[in-house]
């Protein structure tokens, strides 16, 4: 465990790759007297009250989430009516940005998106050993992996599992032994 | 000789040439960088009318000419029927054993079924596969992915230049895929630059 002043009222404290931020609003809170308080071992950590709650900062994202983003924003129409494949409906792109923000560095790099006959997002990636297709709707996500010619697939129903089970699925498809993926332009 | 012509009672040979047509798709509107693609749109192994899977016999035993010259006309005028007119690409073509056997997933019963009508609304070549009753989306999904997976890891891509393209027969499928998405690219901005110019003649 260590400890890292970032600013006046913020300190920054890593747990092996985990970043955990306690921010304050206020620059008068006294970092050194919150930082002693908190590494005290005579202090119970129910004692210890924080001005801010607690927050995970979002995984970094690599350069081609904005621009994907982006594009899923400007093909959202409100006018939307039948699916032609040039538009998207507007829970289909929160859907789409929830689970691109939530996953983006774990992909192996930008995406060729589209609508399906549904309506729904396809996004097509190659991966080191072979492709992924994921197919991201309102209400569920299916992942489609092809790996030497050996299909696999997942369907993700509960968002706040959403990095987990892509983590996990993403395994066999990337070169990585340790399973992480470094991510590409 | 002849052309080979099939008959409805007789069911489809093991070695028969099957093709799924594609069609270009279209893009998403806000896309303006698009990634190349080198695989094929899962649009086209998507059906959205019932539980036949359209296809074309193309040729008892590898893909007949003579077929091609009687499907390629239709094929190209189904193009303009749709919502909005797409171009006609090719064929996804597989054996008809490996469609109903294959290697991996679950196979398919294959069904002749003809379409009669006038000029080029007729069929003689048409058939279909028999999907799965399917009542949760994402099965059926699931069922695209996996057609789309046989046809192209099994199978092979016959592509025919459409009209308003020039023909890229000579390039291999991904090659052929990154150039449409250039020409794709091409032609959308010429029709941009002209929409452009009406607007601001009209003082938009």
């Amino acid at each position: 465990m260590k400890f890292r002043a970032t600013a006046a009222a913020t300190a920054s404290i890593s747990v092996g790759s985990a970043i955990v931020s306690f921010a304050s609003p206020s620059p008068s809170v006294d970092l050194i007297e919150r930082y002693v308080r908190f590494t005290s071992p005579a202090v119970h950590l129910g004692d210890i009250t924080f001005d801010a709650g607690i927050r995970v900062p979002n995984p970094k994202r690599p350069a081609w989430f904005s621009t994907t983003i982006a594009e899923i924003r400007a093909s959202v129409s409100h006018a939307y009516s039948a699916h032609d494949g040039q538009w998207l409906n507007q829970n289909v792109a929160n859907a789409a940005t929830d689970f691109f923000g939530s996953t983006a560095d774990l992909l192996p790099g930008k995406p060729y998106i589209y609508s399906s006959i549904d309506g729904d997002l396809v996004a097509e990636f190659t991966t080191p050993n072979g492709t992924l297709t994921s197919i991201i709707s309102p209400t569920f996500t299916l992942l489609f992996g092809v790996v030497d010619g050996v299909t696999s697939e997942r369907k993700i129903m509960e968002t706040r599992r959403t990095r987990e089970e892509v983590r996990d699925f993403l395994k066999p498809l990337v070169a990585d032994p340790h399973g992480d993926l470094a991510t590409q332009e | 000789m002849a052309i080979w012509q099939p008959k409805s009672d007789e069911g489809i040979g093991k070695s028969e040439n099957l093709g799924r047509r594609l069609f270009d798709e279209p893009m998403l509107a806000g896309v303006q960088s698009p990634k190349l693609f080198g695989g094929l749109d899962l649009r086209n192994f998507q059906e959205k009318r019932d539980r036949e899977f359209s296809l074309d016999r193309l040729g008892r035993t590898g893909i007949d000419k003579r077929v091609l010259q009687y499907l390629v006309p239709r094929a190209k005028a189904a193009s303009t029927k749709f919502k909005t007119p797409k171009s006609f690409d090719g064929w996804a073509v597989l054996l008809a054993d490996v469609i109903v056997k294959p290697p991996v997933g679950l196979g398919f019963s294959l069904h002749p079924s003809p379409i009669a009508g006038d000029g080029l609304d007729e069929n003689n070549f048409h058939a279909h596969a028999l999907l799965p009753e399917s009542i949760e989306p994402d099965d059926r999904y699931r069922t695209a992915l996996h057609l789309r997976h046989l046809f192209g890891t099994h199978g092979t891509i016959h592509q025919v230049a459409s009209d308003s393209r020039p023909s890229l027969d000579s390039a291999s499928p991904q090659t052929t895929n990154v150039l449409t998405a250039l020409i794709d690219r091409v032609q959308l901005t010429a029709a941009w630059k002209v929409v452009r110019g009406l607007l601001r003649k009209i003082g938009v």
